[in-house]
């Protein structure tokens, strides 16, 4: 007994000073969260109002209009399911195309590594002004040069063009988590394949998919994770707009903040974004869990 | 615990101490570092022309012993944002506040602005006169005080006009009219437009935010005979007057405005002015410079005319300043280094300096001084009377064709209009480019400014 409270006084500091960095921050927004606080009204009294900021973002006053929250979480869900999807299907037909020994290999690998390195805000006004600007940008000279009327895309189509926009981004990232999976097959596994005699389609989907099922979950539990809190990426290219109609979480908080400088609901939103992820990222870490394939 | 224990734990908790010491010590050197060594002045201003020249004169210019001032160039939404964040928390990256008359109302009632007065008092005589104050332009420098006292100095100010190609005009045999209306504006904007062509009938600001799309859209609603709230607070969004003006906005911009409606802050509208293939723009008559500089391709080729007006016939522009105030939580020396180059930058000294650098006066801080009109490089440019007299005639406290209970021509001077004026301009978004119905978005912000007079203790 008296080795064991030895033991935890080992541990005790470190446990504080993890518990402090990474817990405190949300502590404080818990509290926030429950404040009625306007940074710009200094005039008003700082009061505390229990759960009345997330009964506002969640009541629904005038049914059947759908409250912000709520287009906002939905389009948070859409932009990152979307986004999931098409990493992981072009990330995994990638890598097999770069899983084979060929000359350039390693020069292709680093260049389709290379938007992962582009920082967000970078790719969005790459994007924006170089490219789909419908005056000055590729698009709109291309546009131009074959008779065709050339479209406002992030002010029409804004949610499939940020789709688009983080898919480039991160696709990379899927194509480094999968490609490893892909190499880490062993050899007289795929030596085995040959002599039985399957042809690519099987020993891609039928073999290669499966062992590497574990590496894909793992890549999208961490794009989950990444994209869901993607946020300059959106400010740069359509601001959340228009309107709101590519609002997501983090960027609602944002503008809560630091816009309408309403810290109350900011933190009521904060709060509300993190449990939706936190229940998104347990889904996918019980199903890792649950199917672990060994090789 | 052995000896060797206690030794290296002794040793931990000196270092320790050494090294909190050595922070406290450098902490408190710097703050008595500021008083006699060597102290840097950092400022960010919005991105423009006029700020980018500001940028190079200091660099090459302003010499002050032991001072050294770091100027940053933000977009006008994220300066914004980070300067109220900075003022509201009490931070101290900056340490002179560039706002304009509607964060300089509420902030110095906050306590986020020092009162210059202080500062101009202990000013000697040669100093003061060599600043002359009466100089500066009196309806800029009373937007920025409070009972009296100023809080910040106007750099540069500007109204709102429109300007417009006069080659694209000449061909097609149209004339615009010194005081034009919205209607007639329409009507020429779609007579100019060309697409096949490459020409663009009209461009105005159609990014959201209120100091974006909200600027040329209030006054819009303004000439429309609209107003925001009732004198009990109450919100009149959803009104025929405002109706008339959300239909004319969408449907100039529709008919005759640039593809990229949403993307384009002020500096897109000027670019596609400057490249010649657009006809009509309205917007700050800060912006007539850039397209009268020396590298403008539009140089002498447009022409200036009054804001357009609708029902309410006149005081249709806007007004707005650029000016400079003091962070109240920097150090005194800090602060006292900022004010001196508070009072370089918005000198006639600067007008001259900046002139000397670009005499197509592309770089010279406009309306903040009456002296600058006088000045013969300046007074010869084609948009300065017309600017003046725009600025001499602006009634800030009296926007409407009805009366209201606010003051501010482009923007409600409210703290909630930051958030409320985006929501607006959101709104005004989705409508413009059809996502939502004129009536759901007229609802909608009719509802968004009903609930901030609530929230905000405005209704009784």
């Amino acid at each position: 007994m008296k080795s064991n409270t030895h033991g935890w006084s080992f541990v005790l500091p470190a446990m504080i000073v993890v518990a402090v960095m990474t817990q405190v921050p949300f502590v404080m927004t818990l509290i926030y969260s429950t404040l009625r606080w306007n940074l710009a009204r200094p005039d008003l009294p700082i009061k505390f109002v229990g759960l009345q900021n997330y009964i506002r973002i969640l009541s629904v006053p005038n049914f059947p209009q759908v409250p912000e929250f709520y287009s906002t979480l939905w389009q948070t869900i859409i932009l990152t399911a979307s986004s999931l999807v098409l990493c992981t299907v072009f990330g995994f037909l990638l890598s097999v195309l770069l899983d084979n020994k060929i000359p350039g290999v390693n020069v292709a690998r680093t260049l389709i590594l290379g938007p992962f390195f582009v920082m967000s805000t970078v790719t969005g006004v790459i994007w924006k002004t170089t490219i789909f600007n419908t005056t000055f940008g590729w698009y709109g000279v291309l546009a131009k040069t074959f008779g065709i009327t050339s479209v406002d895309l992030l002010s029409y189509y804004p949610l499939p063009v940020i789709i688009f926009l983080f898919s480039w981004q991160w696709m990379p990232f899927f194509v480094l988590v999968i490609l490893a999976g892909l190499q880490g097959i062993p050899l007289d596994l795929t030596d085995s394949m040959r002599i039985d005699g399957t042809n690519w389609l099987q020993s891609t989907f039928q073999v290669k998919l499966p062992l590497i099922a574990n590496h894909l979950r793992i890549a999208v539990m961490l794009g989950l994770i990444f994209i869901v809190k993607e946020f300059a990426l959106i400010l740069v290219t359509t601001a959340g707009g228009p309107g709101t109609r590519s609002y997501t979480l983090p960027y609602e908080v944002y503008m809560t903040v630091f816009n309408a400088s309403d810290v109350g609901r900011a933190g009521a939103l904060a709060v509300m974004t993190v449990a939706v992820t936190l229940l998104a990222v347990n889904i996918l870490y019980r199903s890792i869990n649950k199917r672990r394939t060994a090789y | 615990m052995t000896r060797v224990s206690r030794l290296l734990v002794s040793v931990i908790c000196l270092t320790m101490l050494l090294v909190a010491g050595t922070q406290a010590f450098a902490g408190g050197s710097s703050e008595a570092g500021t008083a006699s060594g060597p102290v840097t002045v950092n400022v960010a201003f919005p991105n423009n022309p006029i700020s980018q020249a500001l940028a190079k004169l200091t660099a090459e210019k302003y010499k002050a012993p032991g001072v050294t001032v770091n100027l940053a160039v933000l977009p006008e939404n994220d300066l914004r944002q980070k300067l109220t964040t900075e003022a509201s928390t009490g931070g101290t990256t900056y340490d002179i506040f560039v706002i304009g008359p509607y964060e300089a109302q509420t902030w110095a009632k906050n306590g986020w602005l020092s009162d210059m007065e202080p500062y101009f008092k202990a000013l000697s005589p040669d100093k003061l006169a060599w600043y002359d104050r009466p100089d500066q332009i009196q309806g800029m420098v009373q937007s920025l005080a409070q009972n009296g006292d100023s809080y910040a100095m106007p750099f540069y100010g500007e109204s709102s006009f429109i300007m417009y190609n006069k080659d694209l005009f000449a061909a097609k045999g149209l004339t615009m009219p010194l005081h034009p209306t919205w209607d007639q504006i329409y009507d020429l904007a779609k007579k100019i437009n060309d697409p096949a062509n490459g020409i663009v009938g009209m461009t105005m600001r159609g990014a959201p935010g209120w100091g974006m799309s909200g600027a040329p859209f209030v006054t819009m609603v303004n000439a429309f005979g609209g107003r925001f709230y009732d004198m009990n607070w109450h919100a009149t969004v959803d009104t025929p007057e405002q109706r008339a003006a959300w239909e004319m906005y969408k449907k100039i911009l529709r008919d005759a405005g640039q593809k990229d409606i949403l993307s384009y802050t002020y500096n897109e509208c000027i670019a596609l002015m400057k490249s010649g293939k657009c006809g009509i723009y309205y917007d700050a008559t800060s912006i007539a410079p850039p397209l009268e500089a020396a590298d403008s391709p539009v140089r002498g080729k447009v022409g200036y005319a009054f804001a357009p007006t609708e029902k309410l016939q006149k005081n249709t522009a806007w007004l707005w300043n650029w000016a400079m105030g003091l962070n109240p939580k920097s150090s005194d020396a800090k602060k006292k280094a900022a004010f001196d180059y508070i009072l370089w930058a918005t000198s006639k000294d600067y007008v001259k300096m900046s002139l000397e650098m670009d005499p197509s006066g592309a770089s010279t801080p406009p309306a903040s001084r009456s002296s600058t009109y006088t000045l013969p490089a300046y007074a010869a440019v084609p948009y300065a009377k017309i600017t003046l007299e725009t600025l001499q005639n602006i009634d800030f406290n009296h926007p409407t064709l009805q009366p209201v209970p606010y003051h501010g021509l482009q923007y409600i001077a409210i703290p909630e209009f930051a958030d409320i004026g985006t929501k607006m301009t959101q709104n005004l978004a989705d409508y413009v480019v059809d996502k939502i119905s004129l009536d759901q978005a007229l609802k909608n912000t009719q509802q968004v400014f009903d609930q901030a007079a609530k929230d905000g203790g405005y209704q009784k």
